[in-house]
Protein backbone atom coordinates (compact mmCIF):
# COMPACT_ATOMS: atom_id res chain seq x y z
CA UNK A 1 0.00 0.00 0.00
CA UNK A 2 2.34 2.29 -1.17
CA UNK A 3 6.62 3.49 -0.37
CA UNK A 4 8.40 6.66 -0.52
CA UNK A 5 7.81 7.29 -3.75
CA UNK A 6 4.14 7.03 -3.76
CA UNK A 7 1.09 8.63 -1.67
CA UNK A 8 0.53 6.82 1.50
CA UNK A 9 -2.55 5.66 0.06
CA UNK A 10 -3.94 5.54 -3.73
CA UNK A 11 -7.50 5.53 -3.83
CA UNK A 12 -9.33 3.22 -6.11
CA UNK A 13 -11.39 0.23 -7.15
CA UNK A 14 -9.47 -3.27 -5.66
CA UNK A 15 -10.70 -6.65 -6.71
CA UNK A 16 -13.36 -8.03 -3.45
CA UNK A 17 -11.19 -9.73 -0.42
CA UNK A 18 -8.10 -7.65 -1.09
CA UNK A 19 -8.55 -5.27 2.43
CA UNK A 20 -10.94 -4.44 4.77
CA UNK A 21 -11.71 -1.49 6.74
CA UNK A 22 -9.70 -2.44 10.06
CA UNK A 23 -6.57 -3.10 7.51
CA UNK A 24 -7.01 0.61 5.83
CA UNK A 25 -7.42 2.08 9.23
CA UNK A 26 -4.19 0.70 10.37
CA UNK A 27 -2.59 1.77 7.74
CA UNK A 28 -3.40 5.16 8.11
CA UNK A 29 -2.37 4.76 11.77
CA UNK A 30 1.23 4.59 10.13
CA UNK A 31 0.71 7.69 8.22
CA UNK A 32 3.31 10.71 9.78
CA UNK A 33 0.29 13.19 9.11
CA UNK A 34 -1.64 10.93 11.63
CA UNK A 35 0.02 12.80 14.15
CA UNK A 36 -1.70 16.08 13.33
CA UNK A 37 -5.14 14.38 13.19
CA UNK A 38 -7.70 14.40 15.87
CA UNK A 39 -10.66 12.68 14.47
CA UNK A 40 -10.72 9.20 11.44
CA UNK A 41 -14.49 9.68 10.17
CA UNK A 42 -15.14 6.23 8.24
CA UNK A 43 -18.43 5.64 5.98
CA UNK A 44 -19.07 1.97 4.80
CA UNK A 45 -21.65 1.63 1.71
CA UNK A 46 -22.84 -2.24 2.10
CA UNK A 47 -25.17 -4.16 -0.17
CA UNK A 48 -28.72 -3.60 0.34
CA UNK A 49 -30.17 -6.80 0.83
CA UNK A 50 -33.51 -5.53 -0.91
CA UNK A 51 -33.76 -4.13 -4.68
CA UNK A 52 -33.36 -1.09 -5.13
CA UNK A 53 -35.81 -0.56 -7.88
CA UNK A 54 -38.84 0.44 -6.18
CA UNK A 55 -41.68 -1.48 -8.38
CA UNK A 56 -40.35 -4.66 -6.44
CA UNK A 57 -38.96 -5.36 -2.98
CA UNK A 58 -37.20 -8.39 -4.22
CA UNK A 59 -34.81 -10.02 -1.85
CA UNK A 60 -31.29 -9.14 -3.29
CA UNK A 61 -29.55 -12.54 -2.96
CA UNK A 62 -25.43 -11.10 -4.84
CA UNK A 63 -24.68 -8.11 -6.54
CA UNK A 64 -22.03 -7.94 -9.63
CA UNK A 65 -19.69 -4.80 -9.41
CA UNK A 66 -17.95 -3.63 -12.29
CA UNK A 67 -15.68 -0.56 -13.00
CA UNK A 68 -13.83 0.84 -15.91
CA UNK A 69 -10.37 1.10 -13.21
CA UNK A 70 -8.98 3.67 -15.30
CA UNK A 71 -11.61 6.07 -15.07
CA UNK A 72 -12.85 5.30 -11.94
CA UNK A 73 -9.37 5.19 -10.29
CA UNK A 74 -8.90 9.22 -11.78
CA UNK A 75 -12.21 10.21 -10.16
CA UNK A 76 -11.80 8.87 -7.03
CA UNK A 77 -7.86 10.15 -6.92
CA UNK A 78 -8.96 13.43 -8.03
CA UNK A 79 -11.82 13.69 -5.20
CA UNK A 80 -9.14 12.67 -2.60
CA UNK A 81 -6.65 15.24 -3.84
CA UNK A 82 -9.39 18.02 -4.04
CA UNK A 83 -10.87 17.45 -0.60
CA UNK A 84 -7.55 17.14 1.53
CA UNK A 85 -6.52 20.28 1.96
CA UNK A 86 -6.70 22.65 5.64
CA UNK A 87 -7.58 20.54 8.58
CA UNK A 88 -8.30 17.64 6.41
CA UNK A 89 -5.51 15.06 5.84
CA UNK A 90 -6.02 12.44 4.11
CA UNK A 91 -9.04 11.32 2.14
CA UNK A 92 -9.09 7.72 0.72
CA UNK A 93 -11.80 5.92 -0.97
CA UNK A 94 -11.47 2.20 -1.48
CA UNK A 95 -14.32 0.53 -4.31
CA UNK A 96 -14.80 -3.13 -4.43
CA UNK A 97 -15.21 -4.99 -7.77
CA UNK A 98 -16.96 -8.30 -8.37
CA UNK A 99 -19.74 -10.12 -6.63
CA UNK A 100 -20.63 -9.56 -3.30
CA UNK A 101 -23.60 -10.79 -1.08
CA UNK A 102 -26.16 -8.80 0.80
CA UNK A 103 -24.82 -7.31 4.24
CA UNK A 104 -21.11 -7.28 2.59
CA UNK A 105 -18.83 -3.98 2.59
CA UNK A 106 -19.12 -2.62 -1.06
CA UNK A 107 -16.92 0.87 -0.51
CA UNK A 108 -15.64 2.68 2.10
CA UNK A 109 -14.48 6.46 2.54
CA UNK A 110 -11.96 7.70 4.99
CA UNK A 111 -11.41 11.16 6.14
CA UNK A 112 -8.71 11.87 8.78
CA UNK A 113 -8.57 15.53 10.31
CA UNK A 114 -7.78 18.12 12.55
CA UNK A 115 -11.24 18.42 14.49
CA UNK A 116 -14.13 16.89 13.73
CA UNK A 117 -16.49 19.43 11.98
CA UNK A 118 -14.28 19.38 8.55
CA UNK A 119 -13.75 15.94 8.73
CA UNK A 120 -17.61 14.89 9.08
CA UNK A 121 -18.90 17.38 6.09
CA UNK A 122 -15.44 16.32 3.71
CA UNK A 123 -16.78 12.59 4.35
CA UNK A 124 -20.08 13.19 3.29
CA UNK A 125 -18.80 15.64 0.26
CA UNK A 126 -16.18 12.89 -1.06
CA UNK A 127 -19.37 10.19 -1.16
CA UNK A 128 -21.76 12.61 -2.66
CA UNK A 129 -18.91 12.74 -5.41
CA UNK A 130 -17.61 9.19 -6.02
CA UNK A 131 -21.26 8.10 -6.79
CA UNK A 132 -22.15 10.56 -9.43
CA UNK A 133 -18.03 10.55 -10.98
CA UNK A 134 -16.67 7.22 -10.66
CA UNK A 135 -17.60 4.91 -13.36
CA UNK A 136 -18.76 2.21 -11.59
CA UNK A 137 -21.85 -0.02 -12.10
CA UNK A 138 -24.00 -2.60 -10.06
CA UNK A 139 -26.36 -5.14 -10.68
CA UNK A 140 -28.83 -6.87 -8.68
CA UNK A 141 -29.49 -10.70 -8.91
CA UNK A 142 -32.81 -11.21 -7.17
CA UNK A 143 -33.69 -14.45 -5.31
CA UNK A 144 -36.01 -15.38 -7.64
CA UNK A 145 -33.13 -15.21 -10.52
CA UNK A 146 -33.76 -11.80 -12.32
CA UNK A 147 -30.93 -9.88 -12.90
CA UNK A 148 -30.92 -5.57 -12.56
CA UNK A 149 -28.65 -2.69 -13.31
CA UNK A 150 -28.99 -0.42 -10.49
CA UNK A 151 -29.15 3.09 -12.24
CA UNK B 1 -9.46 1.78 -32.59
CA UNK B 2 -10.55 0.09 -29.69
CA UNK B 3 -14.08 0.43 -28.34
CA UNK B 4 -14.65 -0.43 -24.95
CA UNK B 5 -18.29 -1.58 -23.71
CA UNK B 6 -19.81 -1.45 -19.73
CA UNK B 7 -22.53 -2.70 -17.60
CA UNK B 8 -25.69 -3.20 -19.69
CA UNK B 9 -24.31 -2.30 -22.85
CA UNK B 10 -21.55 -4.86 -22.93
CA UNK B 11 -24.49 -7.12 -21.78
CA UNK B 12 -25.83 -6.51 -25.28
CA UNK B 13 -23.38 -6.52 -27.18
CA UNK B 14 -21.74 -9.51 -25.98
CA UNK B 15 -18.38 -8.44 -26.08
CA UNK B 16 -16.20 -6.02 -23.31
CA UNK B 17 -14.14 -4.86 -26.43
CA UNK B 18 -13.65 -4.97 -29.71
CA UNK B 19 -10.91 -3.64 -32.55
CA UNK B 20 -12.91 -1.44 -34.65
CA UNK B 21 -12.00 0.34 -38.37
CA UNK B 22 -14.70 2.66 -38.73
CA UNK B 23 -15.09 5.12 -40.99
CA UNK B 24 -17.23 7.84 -38.82
CA UNK B 25 -15.51 10.83 -37.98
CA UNK B 26 -18.25 11.61 -34.92
CA UNK B 27 -19.42 9.96 -32.01
CA UNK B 28 -22.59 10.39 -33.14
CA UNK B 29 -21.88 8.67 -36.27
CA UNK B 30 -20.13 5.93 -34.58
CA UNK B 31 -22.84 5.80 -32.18
CA UNK B 32 -25.13 5.16 -35.05
CA UNK B 33 -22.74 3.12 -36.52
CA UNK B 34 -22.93 0.83 -33.51
CA UNK B 35 -26.57 0.86 -32.75
CA UNK B 36 -27.26 -0.39 -36.55
CA UNK B 37 -24.67 -3.66 -35.54
CA UNK B 38 -25.58 -4.27 -32.09
CA UNK B 39 -29.31 -2.84 -31.97
CA UNK B 40 -28.94 -0.82 -28.68
CA UNK B 41 -30.26 2.57 -28.78
CA UNK B 42 -27.86 5.52 -27.77
CA UNK B 43 -30.78 8.32 -28.16
CA UNK B 44 -29.80 11.64 -28.73
CA UNK B 45 -28.89 13.90 -25.58
CA UNK B 46 -27.14 16.77 -26.99
CA UNK B 47 -29.83 19.24 -25.61
CA UNK B 48 -28.72 22.61 -24.96
CA UNK B 49 -30.45 22.68 -21.93
CA UNK B 50 -29.07 19.34 -20.28
CA UNK B 51 -32.94 19.23 -19.15
CA UNK B 52 -32.51 15.45 -20.86
CA UNK B 53 -30.82 12.35 -18.21
CA UNK B 54 -28.02 11.31 -19.69
CA UNK B 55 -29.00 6.86 -20.48
CA UNK B 56 -24.72 6.58 -21.50
CA UNK B 57 -21.61 8.49 -21.45
CA UNK B 58 -18.58 7.90 -23.38
CA UNK B 59 -14.94 8.24 -23.07
CA UNK B 60 -11.93 8.76 -25.65
CA UNK B 61 -8.35 8.34 -24.05
CA UNK B 62 -10.04 8.31 -20.46
CA UNK B 63 -11.22 11.78 -20.82
CA UNK B 64 -15.19 12.07 -20.77
CA UNK B 65 -17.04 13.56 -23.82
CA UNK B 66 -19.66 15.75 -23.43
CA UNK B 67 -22.86 15.25 -25.67
CA UNK B 68 -22.74 18.29 -27.05
CA UNK B 69 -19.27 17.75 -28.23
CA UNK B 70 -20.62 13.98 -30.55
CA UNK B 71 -20.92 16.23 -33.74
CA UNK B 72 -17.53 17.44 -33.75
CA UNK B 73 -15.82 15.44 -36.19
CA UNK B 74 -11.88 14.03 -34.94
CA UNK B 75 -12.19 13.55 -31.26
CA UNK B 76 -10.76 10.48 -31.73
CA UNK B 77 -8.77 8.13 -34.30
CA UNK B 78 -6.85 5.25 -35.03
CA UNK B 79 -5.57 3.56 -32.13
CA UNK B 80 -7.50 5.48 -29.44
CA UNK B 81 -9.39 3.62 -27.06
CA UNK B 82 -13.53 4.43 -27.01
CA UNK B 83 -15.70 3.59 -24.05
CA UNK B 84 -19.29 3.74 -23.98
CA UNK B 85 -20.76 2.78 -20.73
CA UNK B 86 -24.16 3.21 -18.80
CA UNK B 87 -24.61 6.57 -15.88
CA UNK B 88 -22.52 5.65 -13.26
CA UNK B 89 -24.07 4.27 -10.41
CA UNK B 90 -21.09 3.03 -7.91
CA UNK B 91 -21.33 1.89 -4.27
Amino acid sequence: MGNENQPFFQSGVFPKGTYTLSDLISHLKQDPIIKECGAIMTFTGIVRGVSQNSSSKMHVKNIHVEANIGLANQALQQICTDLQQGDVKRVIIYHGEGEFAAGEDLVHVIVAGGHRHAAFATLQQAIERYKSTAAIWKKEILDDGTEQWVH
Amino acid sequence: MRIEYYGHIREQTQKSAEERITNSSTIDALLHELQGLYHIEFPAQNSPSGATPQTFIVAVNAHLIQPTQFSIPNLFRDGDTIAIMPPFSGG
